[in-house]
């Protein structure tokens, strides 16, 4: 598959010393990162936080990468655990109230949506994807918007493809019963 | 609208073949499981949204700048983080070392120990033995810091009176050799006797 040469010979070139490949390789990826962590973090302050730690992650550890699976799924597990380990963090700060960025977040502006109207849609699957348990979150993300197969994810996630097939049907069974809450 | 669960195994292709093709008879015929499968998908598209259209193109262009920059950030506190936890380990040695002094003191129990154990004729040998090595010591080799200690150590061992020590001569400015030539046979005799009759341990 060319796509995979093509990362293959850029993750080489990186490890020779050429830093202009990690930014090819961040170019080609960085919307499937952001996307991903703003899905699992609920908005954009936190997933930018994500984001620029996956990339630190991914600059530290791209040397160490065997190719034993697609780069893409390498770099799903990777925002996947820390989005995850970013959302402990926060519960735990929010519990003992040692953080008081959620007030922050609420206040903050910054968005990429181009419009307002395009804002509050992304709000309103941010706000929905929230209610829904992690788990069954994580993997109603990677099926849902990643279009990734079973297989895939229990790869990515180390889970038994019939726990993510239970996971993703309650998931599922969540947002249809939130929508009906939010349409009346 | 309720919709039958059917549905999110079937879209999922979590149905066998059997499972699949009893549902699908059943789509056919039902025009309310036809209606639920349109709601279902409906709702599963609003969760959708094209994302190239949708966000702002600025912040995917400063990404990599910003993670630049986060870098070299990350760099520098991380030399400051290494010198600080080295500053404070190095404090920490010095000031156990301070208190609790763990070289010296069990250095000079046990010397004081060993020599303690030696019989007089035992430590006549030994004085014997390394006296050899102690008269090859140079006297070129003698910093004045080693002169100030050896003359404070032999002024406290023979009890000598500061007005004694004007009486010391500094090794720098008169020779052994120069020193023994000008001592007499019986002087030398006397002198040899008196350190015969010393007991030094």
């Amino acid at each position: 598959m060319p796509e995979e040469i093509s990362d293959y010979e850029l993750i080489k070139s990186f490890i020779n010393g050429d830093e202009a490949s990690f930014n090819k390789i961040i170019n080609k990826y960085k919307n499937k990162i952001y996307w991903h962590a703003r899905r699992m973090t609920g908005n954009h302050f936190d997933a930018d936080e994500v984001v620029q730690e996956v990339l630190l992650v991914l600059y530290n550890k791209l040397k160490y990468f065997k190719f034993n699976s697609a780069l893409y799924t390498w770099i799903f597990r990777i925002v996947t655990t820390r989005s995850l380990n970013y959302l402990r963090k926060r519960s735990l700060k929010k519990v003992f109230s040692f953080d008081d960025r959620s007030i922050e977040v609420v206040n903050s502006n910054e968005d990429i949506a181009k419009s307002l109207e395009m804002k509050e849609k992304l709000e309103k699957i941010d706000r929905l994807l929230q209610k829904v348990p992690l788990k069954q979150r994580e993997v109603f993300i990677l099926r849902h918007y990643e279009e990734l197969s079973y297989e895939e994810i229990s790869e990515l996630t180390g889970k038994s493809i019939g726990g993510l097939k239970a996971n993703y049907f309650h998931g599922v069974n969540k947002i249809l019963e939130l929508m009906k809450n939010y349409e009346n | 609208m309720k919709i039958d669960k059917r549905i999110i195994l079937y879209l999922d292709n979590q149905m066998n073949d059997e499972e699949k093709r009893i549902f699908e008879v059943e789509l056919s015929k039902s025009v309310d499981l036809s209606m639920q499968m349109e709601s279902y998908k409906s709702i599963m598209h609003s969760m959708k949204i094209d994302e190239n259209d949708f966000h702002d193109q600025d912040y995917f262009v400063n990404l990599i700048p910003k993670f630049r920059k986060n870098l070299s950030s990350n760099k520098r506190s991380f030399k400051v983080r290494t010198a600080y936890a080295f500053a404070a380990a190095a404090s920490v040695l010095v000031l156990v070392i301070l208190i609790f002094n763990p070289f010296k003191s069990s250095e000079n129990d046990s010397l004081e120990k060993l020599i303690s154990t030696f019989s007089e004729n035992e430590a006549v040998e030994i004085l014997e033995y390394y006296s050899d090595d102690l008269s090859n010591i140079k006297t070129e080799q003698i910093d004045g810091t080693s002169d100030s200690l050896f003359s404070g150590l032999i002024s406290s061992e023979l009890n000598l009176q500061e007005t004694d020590l004007n009486l010391l001569v500094s090794a720098d400015e008169i020779s052994i050799e120069s020193i023994y030539s000008e001592i007499k046979s019986e002087e030398a005799d006397l002198i040899y006797n008196e350190i015969l009759k010393k007991k030094y341990f």
